[in-house]
Parts: C-alpha cells; structure tokens; sequence
C-alpha cells in the first residue's frame, strides 16, 4: 500500500483536479457513522463524471492499495453501508454528479439512470410521459435511486415486485479489476445504441448467459463494483387512483387481508403502519403527532386501487368491489378517510419523496431503525418480542413506529421498528441505542432474516451460514480480487 | 448409426466406494443400463440420437448420497452429471468420463406453505404433480416450456424458464425461493432464507437472496449451468394464486380431452392484420394487466402438433399456405378471473385493445375450449411437438423488450427459409416462432422453432450449420443476448463473450474457483480454461 500522498496523486489524476476533494469541510459531510456510531473522515473523496472516470479511480486504488467507499444518496446521509473505517485510508467515491437520466422510454416502460439520479428528478420526467416510478416508502429528497434499489430498499406496490432485484434491472459496473461490466440485456451484443436499434431496451434483468451478477453486486454495500448506471422499470400513471384505509385493534386480522389481496395481486401500493408510524407520515410537528397517533386506531392497512389506459373507472370499481368483499369476509371496513386525513391525499404523497423533516424523524430529531425480511404471519412474533424489549429499556413502546411492507408480491414482508430518539438527550439516545442493540440479536434469535446486513447485523446474519460467507469470499476474490472496495463490510 | 462408447473405465476402488455408499442396488455399470442415458436426440447440434454413454449411473436418495457422490467422483478425477426428469442431451454425458447421478429417488414434495405461497420440492417431482396438489390447494404454479412431466427444480436451478403463463407466472428462474445446492466442492450451499434463518422460525424458505450478495447471480443467469456447477437437491418456487376449481374432472388423454371449461375462464385466439399491430396491441395488454396465459403458438405449430401429416402436404399448395399465412399475426390469450367484474375488465380490455389494433377475438368453440384450457393450464402438449419430424430444434430465444423478440422472429424466419430451401428441416412455412410477453410485458420472448427428423443424416448434419447462423445473425442485428446459442457451450462462448461484456471471462473464472479440476460436466455450461 502507498502512503496517503500517492493515493491522493493518484486519484487527482484519475478524475482531474476539479472532481478531487481533501477540503476538511467538504470531507466532513462523509463523516457520519449512522445513529450510534462516531464518524471517520476519510483521506479523500472523487467526484466522477463518468464511467471512465470511475474506471480509472478503480485502477488508481489497484496501484495505489487505497480502499474505495462509493455514496450515490446525498447529504444528510444515513452510512448504514458505507461507513469509513477508522484504520484504513479511505477514499469516498461520491457518485452524485453522475446525476444523467441516459434514456427513458415510453413504449418499454424504463429509464436508464445514473447514480446520482434522485427519485424526485426521476418521478418528473417519468409524469411527463405517462409513467411513474417506483418508490420505497416516503424516502429522503436526497437518496439516489440506484442506491436504493441496490440497497433493496422495498417499495410500496407488492404486485410489481415479482422478484428481489426488482425494479432494478440492468446494472453498468467497474468491478475491482477496473474492467466495466453490463449485466442482463445491456451486456450485448452491441452497444446500447445498437440495442435500441433492433428494439431491445435493456429490460431483461437476467445474465448474460449463465450468470446473474446483478444479484451480486445488489445487497453487497459497495463491496463487489461501483455501478455506473441501471436500467429500472417504470410503470404506467394511473388515470385514476384512490387511496383507503383499513384498521383494526389486532394487526393479524389486517396482516389476513393483506395475504389475500397480495395473492390475488389487488391493490397497488399496499402496506402495513402502526398508528405512530402513520400520524409521523400526516404530520409533521411533534405534538401534533403525538395527538394524532392517540386518536388513531393502532394498525392501519393502506391500499390505492388504481385504473390505467383502458376501462380505467371499470378497473377501479373492480378492485374496490373485490377487495371490499375480502375485507368484509374479516369483519373489515374499508374507508376513504382516517381521521380526517384523505386516503387520496395520502397516495399523492406516495408519489414523492418525503418532505423535510424526513417523517422518520419527525417525532424526536432522529431515529435508529431494525428492519428484515419475514413472513406477513411471523410479523406478530416479532412484534411481541419487541415490545417486551422496550419495556426492558425503559424506552417508550408508543413512540415506536412500525411499518409492514410485503414484497415478492406478498410472499414476505419487510418488517421495520423506527426507534425515536432526541439526540440531543443523552439518556434519550442511550436508552435507543441498547435497544438497537439487543433488538438485532433478539430478532435473529426469532427467525428474522437480515436480506440487508449492515453493521452489526452481519455477524449475527452470517453466523448461521458458514457456507454462504465462504461462497460470497470467493466470489469477491474473483470481482475485486485486490480488495479495493469498502473493506470491513459484510462478510469481507 | 454409431455409437460413441467410453473409452475410459471407472476404477475399482471408486466403484467399491460407490457401491459403499449407495447400496449395490443404487449403483450401475452395465453397459444396457448406462445406454438408457445416452440416447438423448433433442437439444444437440451433432447429427444422430446417441451422446456419451456414462461410465456409471448413481441413484442417491438424499443430499448427503450425492455429496458422497461428487466427493468420491472428486478422488477419483471422475467427471459428474446430475440428470432429474431430463428432455435432452443437456441432461446426459457431455464427455466420456462422467458418472450418472440420476436423482429419481429423490422425489419427495417436502413442504407446502399455503400463507407464504411456496412448496419445497426435491429434483424428481415433477410439474403435473406439484399442480395437481397445488389447485386442491388454491394454488397453480409456473410450468416451463417443456411441460408438465418436467422437473420445475431442474429447470429452475439448471436450465431455461420460459412457459404459456409467463404473463402472470414469470419464468422459472425468477420463481425461486430457496435453494440446497452441493457445490462442485461436495459442500452444500443454501441459499437465502432456508440456510441462514433460525430452525425454530415457522417459514424458512421464502426468499433467496442474501444475506447480502445474492449466490443466486452465481447460480446461474438468463441459462442455467446445465450440470456444470455442481447439483441442487432442493428448492422452494412460488405459489400462484389459481382461479379454477380446485378438482377436475377430466375425461380422456391429450388431444381426445373432454374437460368442464371454468365460466370465469375464457379462451381466445387473438389476431391481426400485420406484425406491427400484434406487437403493439401486446404492449397494451401488458400495461392494462391482463391475462393468466399468453403465446403465440404458430400455425405450425399447432399444425406440426396437431395434424403432422398435414403439414407436410401443405407445401404442395401455394393457396392454402398463404391462406394459413395471412393468419400468421396471432397469440393465444387466456383469462382467469377472479370475480364477475375481473371478467368483465379483462374481458373488454382485451376485445378493445384487438379491435383498436384492427384484429379479431376469435372465442375457442366448443368441445375445442375444453382441450385448449386443460392442456393449456396443465401443459401437457409440448410432446406432442415431436410428432411432425421426429425431434426439433430452437434457436434465438434470448428474452429482450417485445420488439426484440419481433425482430428475432422475423430475422429467424430469414434464415430458415433458405434452409427449408435446401430441405434441411420441414416447411414450417417458415414462420414459427414460439413467442410470449414475461410479468405483464416487463419483457418478451422468442424461439424459433426447427421440425427436424434427427434419424436423416442431411438434416441432422444442417443443425450446426442452422444454429450457427442463428448465432452470427444473432449478433449482427443484436438480439436478445445470445439465447440458446449458449447451450452449444465450449466455443460459443468465446465467439458471443467478446461481444457481450466479456461475460465469458467472467463466468470462466466463476468456473474455475468453484471447479477447479472440471469435473462438474461443462459441455453445457463452459470450460474452466
């Protein structure tokens, strides 16, 4: 390994001066370690424009041992995956200029965007055309789309989530060998231009051929590539969309109905909030939360029915009329409002990015988060254990927010706890962070499965599966075979 | 007709070693036996019925017999070829070294969880049988190209997974949940969920990607390994929701079916004025988000299947193939609705969108409906597709964006003209593609389909040379991303990589690190060096 000064030379020359960084300042907004850990300012960070820029910087860290950490999502970043290691010199690989969208496309329902692409840009030009993208549930106005679905952040509409690389499709990588690699239908033959050409569109999320590294590179924090751009699907705008409600004292019942609709594929966004979760999404000041989640009954179901090109009004009738006859089968109501707030209201708001504060820190100034995949029927076990756990801590089971996201089109779920807290009380954020703590372990213990092992999650994640470290090893061995990036994440 | 007999011999201390592990019963050499493997016409380039006769056949009955298997064929430099319900050479000894193993008695439904939609299956259970105990059930599931009397495992883990329901059920691949696979290593890798989570939680099998990097991408790709990355011993795939009854009565075989066609079932043939007007109307029907089933089978085909002997006289009449072609332009379309009201959007949604594109809905007639939908939702007639020439064959079918597929269907029909010409397969009328839109239009696909009689030395020599252009077209007008040009393995790879990402360095190196010596059979898949 070069010394910090080799490594910086290096890298000036990879980008050019301009997209080279070692103001402290600047260097500064990298620093955060997440909720519960100090941050580490890294040696330098490179702005790159493009992806032979981004190729270059791979091949200066090759020569140069410096360790990359690529950021897509812009500040205030949550670091859940891109940490900067205290004892190895990092350099921060921010990709947030490469901000292009590359191509979007009406007939095939897809954008080609680059990592510095943020939902909101994205959702605009996709209303443009009659289309809209897919979003996870209210995320920061700064976090990067490619980031996102790498990160398998789960989105909102379970019927077009068929399968966990959705909605993202084809990737562009640099892999640790500075060699710059197209997954799926963009690996060829020909360039994207050509592709387009003959009427390809980048659509097939699979291979080429007999591997699928798009899998790989998704889920890894940054430890296999750094993406340069993605095909992601797109779906057409609805011509009319209502948004409902159901809630109900026992979430099981509501859990029932949401494995009906899931099965039957009813419903476009669809998911599962505790009444805390829910008064943090309508509004937006402290007290007014407060009141609002006392006044709500404890778990809400939120569907949209919507309706498209053709027949939209018959199409919305159908699905509320099937939907109401599940509901009605439960003993469930389906309404139009909660509390006054307009379900209608609220699938507008699903559309965008969440306005600041961001909602999951509405109550308190910040939150610490444990999430996972589980079944929809599992979800009561977990929420038992960890109610039990507040209660252990000391910390305030009724600030906790609790948020239920099937996906796989309802064959699991994303379970989500948001743990409030106020920085700025000490005891406050003790008291959040042993909950943090000990909730991982627990949860494991209970069957969670961390799909998203950041932090302390990945021991627990990969202690149960030697098997699968040592396969992901070798795999990184053969992508990143001089180890350049994110050293220290995963398994790695 | 030759033979291509083994050269090589197994040694004695493997197959003590062998015989030790699976019982005398579990474990064969005789040359009659080991023949039952080798005659394996479908899916080759090479003229002739015959591929490598295996040295040995295995029979384990359990993940732990198959890694003793892979371990002992490790000692003894044995290569090795896993083989469940098979449907082709890709299934058998790609060289003359390989042992068997062929998993029949490993056969065992091994959990249905009904809420969570999965059922774990191990490799010789085979499509007709996990449908039939899924409808009891609720519950249909996604059955690939080849039919119901075929392992959904092998497909999903090995091979391709294209199906008539793609447009509600995906393809095989993205029906995953759960995967036991004993590395080339002999080491067994779980992948997701089924290896990772606690034993005391209820559901263990429902996802199988993480935690973190997803193996799955390792797995396999668009194509599977075909046997050249160990063996899978179990797997959990995806419930669909089915809207039909949950008992059929069922009078009659294959093409004599006499079944009860659902109401909420309706079985149509949609058609159009030209290629342009197909391809546009199915764009729409993916984005209205209808449909339980959607393909085009050609005249052709359905001829080729249904009528053989009519097909072939066909040629002799010019007017009647053009009749038959101006019919070229269609896809069959089936609804499955789940209320009075889905019936009615899906209904009119698809009688507008064809009439918009100035086709036709042409509803199947009585008793033909009742054939249609039962062998349609149970698959059954993909054998039927050997009874115009003996055997066919399939190129392009590399799944892009629906135009792409247009575009393959076209160009395939190019090049299969000037070998019709040259009667190096049956006059098809050239158009015959099999083609069909994935998850509500996300993406399509197209094969062109090839009638062929393997046992006439012309034609079978022509094979190679017709998936050859195929392959040179194929990345000329870029299509589709290789499709089954791959399945020619070794070379192609080398001809396709440098134009496609240099993927084949790439899974090369996967190859070597995870089979170092070679001995997971690759004739399908690629070579480590």
């Amino acid at each position: 390994m070069k010394n910090g000064m080799q490594i910086k030379t290096a890298l000036k020359i990879a980008v050019g001066p301009d997209r080279f960084h070692e103001n402290p300042d600047k260097l500064s907004e990298y620093a955060h370690g997440g909720a519960f850990v100090a941050g580490q300012t890294p040696l330098c960070a490179v702005e790159p424009k493009t992806t032979d820029q981004v190729a270059a910087v791979v091949r200066a860290a090759v020569e140069t041992g410096a360790n990359l950490i690529p950021c897509s999502s812009g500040s205030p970043r949550s670091q859940r995956g891109c940490r900067v290691p205290a004892d190895i010199p990092s350099v921060v690989v921010d990709m947030g200029k490469m901000d292009r969208i590359n191509r979007i496309n009406r007939r095939n329902k897809v954008a080609i965007v680059e990592p510095g692409v943020r939902f909101g840009t994205l959702q605009a030009e996709a209303k443009k055309l009659g289309m809209k993208a897919l979003l996870p549930l209210l995320p920061r106005a700064s976090k990067s789309v490619v980031a996102a679905y790498l990160e398998r952040e789960p989105i909102t509409i379970p019927k077009y989530h068929w399968d966990m690389t959705d909605p993202m499709l084809c990737v562009e990588t640099i892999f640790g060998t500075g060699d710059m690699f197209r997954t799926g239908g963009a690996a060829g033959p020909g360039s994207l231009e050509e592709q387009w050409k003959s009427g390809a569109s980048q659509k097939n999320p699979m291979g080429p051929a007999q591997t699928d590294l798009v899998r790989v590179i998704q889920g890894a924090q940054g430890t296999m590539g750094i993406v340069t751009w993605s095909s992601v699907k797109l779906e057409v705008l609805p011509a009319i969309r209502k948004g409902y409600f159901v809630t109900s004292p026992r979430i099981e019942t509501l859990i029932d109905l949401a494995y009906a609709m899931t099965q039957r594929r009813l419903g476009d966004e669809l998911f599962l909030l505790n009444a805390q979760a829910m008064a943090g999404i309508l509004e937006k000041d402290k007290a007014k939360i407060e009141g609002l989640a006392k006044k709500l009954p404890p778990w809400i179901l939120f569907y949209c029915v919507a309706g498209y090109e053709i027949f939209p009004e018959l199409r919305v009738r159908q699905q509320e009329r099937d939907i109401a006859a599940l509901a009605n089968k439960l003993d469930l109501k389906t309404v139009p409002d909660l509390n006054g707030a307009r379900g209608d209201s609220l699938a507008r708001m699903l559309d965008e990015p969440s306005p600041e504060p961001w909602w999951k820190d509405r109550l308190k100034g910040a939150h610490a988060e444990v999430f996972f995949l589980t079944t929809m029927d599992g979800v009561p076990v977990f929420l038992e254990a960890m109610g039990e756990l507040a209660d252990a801590h000391g910390y305030p089971a009724e600030d906790m927010g609790v948020y239920v996201q099937p996906v796989q089109q309802g064959r699991n779920c994303h379970l989500e706890f948001m743990l409030p807290f106020d920085p700025k009380d000490a005891d406050d954020k003790k008291r959040a962070q042993d909950l943090f703590d000990e909730a991982g372990k627990v949860m494991f213990e209970k069957g969670a499965f961390f799909s998203r092992p950041y932090g302390p999650w990945a021991e627990l994640a990969y202690s149960r599966c030697p098997d699968t470290v040592a396969a992901i090893k070798t795999v990184k061995d053969i992508l990143d075979p001089h180890h350049v990036f994110n050293q220290g994440r995963i398994c790695l | 007709m030759t033979f291509p007999i083994s050269t090589k011999t197994i040694p004695d201390e493997a197959v003590s070693r062998f015989r030790e592990a699976l019982g005398d019963e579990n474990f064969s050499t005789d040359p009659v036996i080991c023949d039952g493997y080798a005659m394996q016409p479908f899916h080759k380039t090479e003229p002739g019925c015959w591929i490598n006769r295996p040295l040995a056949v295995t029979l384990p009955s359990s993940t732990e017999e198959v890694q003793a298997i892979v371990k002992i064929c490790i000692q003894h430099g044995l290569r090795y070829k896993a083989h469940s319900t098979g449907w082709g050479a890709h299934g058998g000894a790609g060289y003359d070294n390989v042992v068997q193993i062929d998993l029949r008695r490993m056969n065992k439904i091994l959990e249905w969880d009904e809420k969570n939609r999965y059922v774990v299956v191990e490799p010789y259970v085979n499509c007709a049988e996990i449908q039939a105990e899924a409808m009891k059930r609720g519950f249909n599931i996604h059955i690939h190209g080849a039919g119901s009397v075929c392992s959904p495992l092998a497909n999903a883990t090995s091979h391709c997974g294209m199906g008539w329901s793609g447009i509600s059920t995906s393809t095989s691949s993205r029906n995953i949940l759960g995967v036991e696979w004993v590395l080339p290593s002999g080491e067994v890798l779980k992948l997701g969920t089924c290896g990772s989570i606690s034993e005391s939680a209820g559901s263990r099998w429902f996802s199988a990607d993480g935690p973190g990097p997803s193996m799955r991408g390792i797995m396999r790709g668009w194509a599977g390994a075909d046997g050249g990355l160990g063996v899978f011993t179990k797997m959990s795939m995806k419930l669909f929701h089915w809207a039909g009854p949950k008992e059929t009565a069922v009078k009659g075989r294959l093409q004599d079916l006499v079944v009860e066609k659902p109401d909420n079932f309706r079985i149509t043939l949609c058609a159009f004025p030209d290629a342009r007007s197909y391809a546009d109307a199915l764009f729409k029907v993916g984005e209205a988000e209808i449909g339980f089933l959607q393909c085009k089978n050609s005249v052709a085909l359905m001829l080729g299947a249904m009528m053989p002997r009519m097909l072939r006289k066909i040629h002799a009449s010019m007017n009647v193939k053009k009749i038959l072609d101006a019919c070229r332009h269609q896809f069959m379309f089936t609804i499955a609705a789940t209320s009075d009201l889905d019936y009615q959007y899906q209904s009119q949604c698809l009688e507008k969108i064809v009439d918009d594109h100035g086709g036709i809905v042409l509803d199947a007639p009585a008793p033909l409906h009742s054939l249609m939908y039962w062998s349609f939702v149970r698959v059954s007639l993909p054998p039927v597709v050997f009874r115009m020439g003996g055997n066919f064959f399939s190129t392009f079918g590399g799944d892009e964006a629906f135009d792409n597929c247009m575009e393959q269907a076209r160009i395939g029909e190019e090049i299969k003209r000037q070998f019709i010409a040259s009667k190096a397969c049956f006059d098809d009328l050239a158009d015959n593609p099999w083609a069909l839109i994935y998850e509500n239009g996300l993406f399509g696909h197209s094969e062109e389909l090839w009638f062929y009689d393997h046992r006439d030395p012309e034609m079978g020599r022509q094979v190679d040379d017709y998936a050859k252009a195929c392959a040179d077209a194929t990345l000329e007008h870029t299509l589709g991303g290789g499709g089954f040009a791959f399945f020619k393995g070794g070379e192609v790879h080398d001809i396709l990589g440098p134009a496609m990402s240099n993927y084949h360095i790439w899974q090369r190196r996967i190859k070597k690190a995870l089979d170092p010596n070679d001995l997971s059979d690759s004739k399908f898949y690629i070579s480590s060096d």
